[in-house]
């Protein structure tokens, strides 16, 4: 193995391999800022180009693209307060915030440092523990995935910002929205209303460009203010300073990006859910949870290590098992077998360069990130805070209705995206915030899924179907997660109540 | 306003207007074969990138690009298990300039089951490039040696033994229906989003076994064991395993797939696309067999033939699952 990791290692650090990552990093940057580019879509057009080269280099290539449009989501999260990918869901709850308190750029700058640190540090232990990962994407079943949809769901009441009651309808709401199209064990059509368009459902980006950018700009327009009220000072934040929030809690970071890794293997979830999950558990673990969603920095910090730790996990089962994490993951499995290579275990003992040079190649992409991130982050952040809200309102309305049309082609889904933008803007004047609405969205399907496929398999081995949802420990373990999100929060209040008595005592 | 300062503009517009229609008429009605493909060629994807389509629209992108000597865009149009594609590429031009991959039995189970917005006859199957036969795999530690080892459990406690597989009425789903009949057994079926996720479920023990493609029973060969192919006869990239014929089972069934247009493309620029794919298709005929898939050559008529018999197949298959609209 260690033979192999050396002759990767030195495949990759060659000047054309080095090229190809810069290349791949600066188009995965553009990618990843526009909302409605995806990295899926930008990995299919580039496959073809992939066939002159070596695996290696098409692999390196194609993993640059996606671990950079990874990263490349928060900016449009930290400025515009859109996801540019929905992995960067988490970012805009507080890197939004610190845009307005006047912190964009080291906002971007945090997002930067975090993304290079998840990324090296989920590398680094998908070489070291392949195998055991690969477990963990194989242990998973239909009831586990309905219990990890549960584990987001739950997380709505952590997330909700004012009221749980409009946090829970935002949910309803966004899992209502997934019901649309085929199902997915019956094949039967729902809430089609006539379309055969609509056979498909709603895509997760056309309703999250809806439901974040269109609202925003929206408002934009209505307060007739001359530029972005994001402050920004030139050059005044030092990369340092990024380091040294990021390192003063080494936990989360940590934390983070273990939670981004294991997600990211389990097949489907994907690095959707990864960010979430971390963004809830670095708020229940630090001493100040309300800080949280006001621009707390290490709100950024989880999100964004999470979500490119996340990348490498997507590739575990990608590699051991030919299996996707995630759609971009998909395309790679594609262009792997077009090179006539065979993923699964044996692919580390019959191509060992190619796998690992492929996995580090990853890590270099994530260090990469650091100049691209300071020098592509700083240019972003300066074009839209200088920009006039007269141009700045089109263009983004532009590249959104082009993003939303270039998903399937489809003018129905532009009308989808500016129905859901107007539904967005209005329920986000009575209090209901788009991020729960996108994680029943996302989430809906994988627990309707989970649930069918249990019952299903619950009626054959079981005397009660029910039972299939709980006959495995890996089941309980996720249901105790549920339990611990939904009541740690009554915990801490109880604490806080204590906490005077006690002193009273003294 | 004055007429006379209005007529030199109207004749313009009129010249314009027959040569747009000239160039309209070269580019579209004419159907002169010399002429074709003169501009872009839309090449569909109804199913995501990734895919099984994916990868062989990719593999043919450039070859095509080669021969026809024009440029040939992949324009992804996913959804409803390809009706989204389908349903648009059925109401395009018939000129031959927009053709979509399919997948058989999808373009004929689905107008049967629900209202995909298109029927099968709206489409013209103009190629078929290759098929995946269905396989029957299990792990590699599992009890059933043989395909009678498997009949002989379902027989004796029927609805317990879990197959996966993709979707419903899919070639997976309909596959595993005829074993039900055949050998009188049954099973509980388990459909999954695609065919990627089937493959850590059967190694994680959450079905006993899976009805699945040729191609993902060839890759993961080394940790599933083919119990039985759903082909005619024994083929050459799984060595050794019986089919479900020799068992005395009848069941035969595969995936196919090629490309499809529009009813009504001039004869001539069918016949263009035919010749392309078709010398496309032999010149990498090896390179899929080893994937996986079995190359098919056939053309328009025999693409027909084969539609015509399976529509019967499978109407009766459906209309036993209770599932005809």
């Amino acid at each position: 193995m260690l033979e192999d990791l050396a002759r990767g290692l030195a495949a990759i650090l060659t000047f054309d391999s080095l090229l190809l990552v810069a290349v791949g990093t600066t188009v995965g940057l553009f990618v990843g800022s526009v909302p409605g580019l995806t990295a899926t879509m930008a990995l299919a057009l580039l496959v073809p180009f992939t066939f002159t080269m070596d695996p290696l280099s098409g692999m390196v290539l194609l993993g640059a693209v996606y671990t950079s449009s990874m990263f490349g989501g928060a900016f449009t999260a930290i400025l515009i307060n859109t996801p540019g990918t929905p992995g960067a869901i988490a970012t805009t709850l507080d890197g939004y915030p610190m845009a307005k308190n006047g912190q964009a750029e080291l906002a971007i700058l945090v997002a930067t440092v975090a993304s290079v640190v998840g990324g090296v540090l989920a590398v680094i232990a998908v070489i070291a523990m392949a195998a055991p990962l690969t477990d963990i994407a194989i242990r998973f079943g239909p009831a586990q995935y309905f219990w990890v949809a549960v584990l987001g769901l739950s997380l709505i009441a952590a997330l909700s910002v004012g009221s749980l009651f409009k946090g829970l309808l935002g949910g309803a709401i966004g899992m209502l929205i997934g019901t649309i199209g085929i199902s997915p064990l019956g094949g039967e059509s729902r809430f089609l209303f006539g379309f055969s368009q609509l056979q498909g459902g709603v895509q997760l980006l056309v309703a999250l460009i809806g439901l974040f950018a269109i609202p925003e700009l929206i408002r934009l327009a209505v307060t007739a203010k001359k530029s972005v009220d994001v402050d920004y000072s030139r050059g005044s934040v030092k990369l340092s300073q990024a380091f040294s929030l990021t390192v003063r809690k080494p936990l989360n970071v940590l934390r983070s990006s273990a939670i981004g890794l294991i997600i990211g293997i389990i097949p489907g979830a994907g690095n959707n859910v990864a960010g979430l999950v971390a963004y809830n558990e670095a708020k229940r673990a630090d001493k100040n949870p309300d800080s949280f969603g006001k621009g707390n920095p290490q709100g950024v910090i989880a999100s964004e290590s999470s979500n490119n730790a996340a990348v490498a996990g997507s590739v575990v089962p990608l590699l051991t098992l030919g299996v996707p994490g995630s759609p971009p993951a998909a395309v790679m499995l594609g262009a792997l077998m077009l090179h006539g290579i065979r993923p699964g275990s044996a692919l580390f003992a019959e191509s060992g360069t190619l796998a690992y040079g492929f996995i580090l190649s990853l890590g270099v992409s994530a260090i990469a990130l650091l100049v691209v991130g300071v020098l592509g982050g700083r240019m972003i952040c300066r074009a839209v805070c200088s920009v006039p809200v007269t141009y700045l309102v089109p263009a983004i309305a532009f590249m959104s209705i082009l993003g939303a049309y270039s998903m399937r082609n489809s003018i129905i889904d532009v009308f989808i995206m500016v129905g859901i933008g107007i539904f967005g803007y209005m329920v986000r004047n009575i209090g209901m915030q788009p991020a729960p609405i996108a994680l029943g969205l996302i989430l809906g399907p994988i627990a309707e899924q989970g649930f069918s496929m249990s019952m299903l398999r619950g009626g054959a081995v079981h005397d009660v179907p029910i039972y299939a949802l709980f006959d495995n420990w890996m089941s309980w373990v996720l249901i105790a997660m549920v339990l611990l999100t939904l009541f740690w929060p009554m915990v801490q209040e109880a604490r806080r109540k204590r906490l005077p008595a006690e002193e009273d005592l003294k | 306003m004055s007429s006379d300062a209005e007529r030199p503009t109207e004749k313009r517009t009129q010249l314009s207007l027959a040569v747009a229609a000239i160039g309209a008429m070269a580019l579209f009605s004419s159907p002169a074969a010399a002429d074709f493909p003169s501009g872009t060629i839309t090449y569909v994807n109804p199913f995501s990138p990734g895919g099984e389509c994916d990868i062989v629209q990719r593999m043919q992108q450039n070859p095509m690009q080669e021969l026809m000597g024009v440029d040939v865009v992949i324009e992804y149009r996913e959804g409803g298990g390809g009706a989204v594609g389908w349903s648009h590429v059925k109401d395009q031009p018939a000129n031959g300039y927009t053709f979509a991959c399919f997948s058989i039995p999808h373009i004929i189970a689905q107008p049967m089951t629900r209202d995909p917005g298109y029927q099968t006859d709206d489409l013209h199957v103009l190629y078929t490039y290759h098929s995946t036969p269905q396989v029957l795999v299990v792990r590699e530690d599992s009890p059933f040696e043989t395909l009678e080892d498997f009949i002989a459990a379902a027989k004796e406690a029927p609805g317990s033994i879990t197959v996966g597989g993709t979707g419903t009425a899919s070639g997976n789903h309909l596959a595993t229906v005829r074993l039900m009949r055949a050998a009188d057994i049954t099973v509980t079926w388990i459909p999954f989003p695609g065919s990627g996720p089937t493959i850590p479920a059967l190694q994680g023990g959450h079905v006993t076994a899976l009805m699945t493609n040729s191609t993902m029973a060839v890759q993961n060969s080394d940790k599933f064991r083919a119990l039985a192919v759903a082909t005619e006869e024994q083929i050459d990239m799984f060595p050794g395993v019986p089919t479900f014929r020799e068992h005395g089972y009848d069941v035969v069934e595969a995936i196919y797939r090629g490309a499809l247009g529009p009813r009504g493309i001039p004869e001539e620029n069918i016949a263009k696309i035919v010749e392309t794919l078709d010398s496309i298709n032999r010149d990498q005929a090896e390179r899929k067999t080893e994937m996986g898939f079995q190359p098919v050559f056939y053309g328009p008529e025999e693409s027909a033939q084969l539609v015509e018999r399976l529509k019967v197949e499978y109407e009766e298959l459906l209309g036993e699952l209770g599932m005809l609209q």
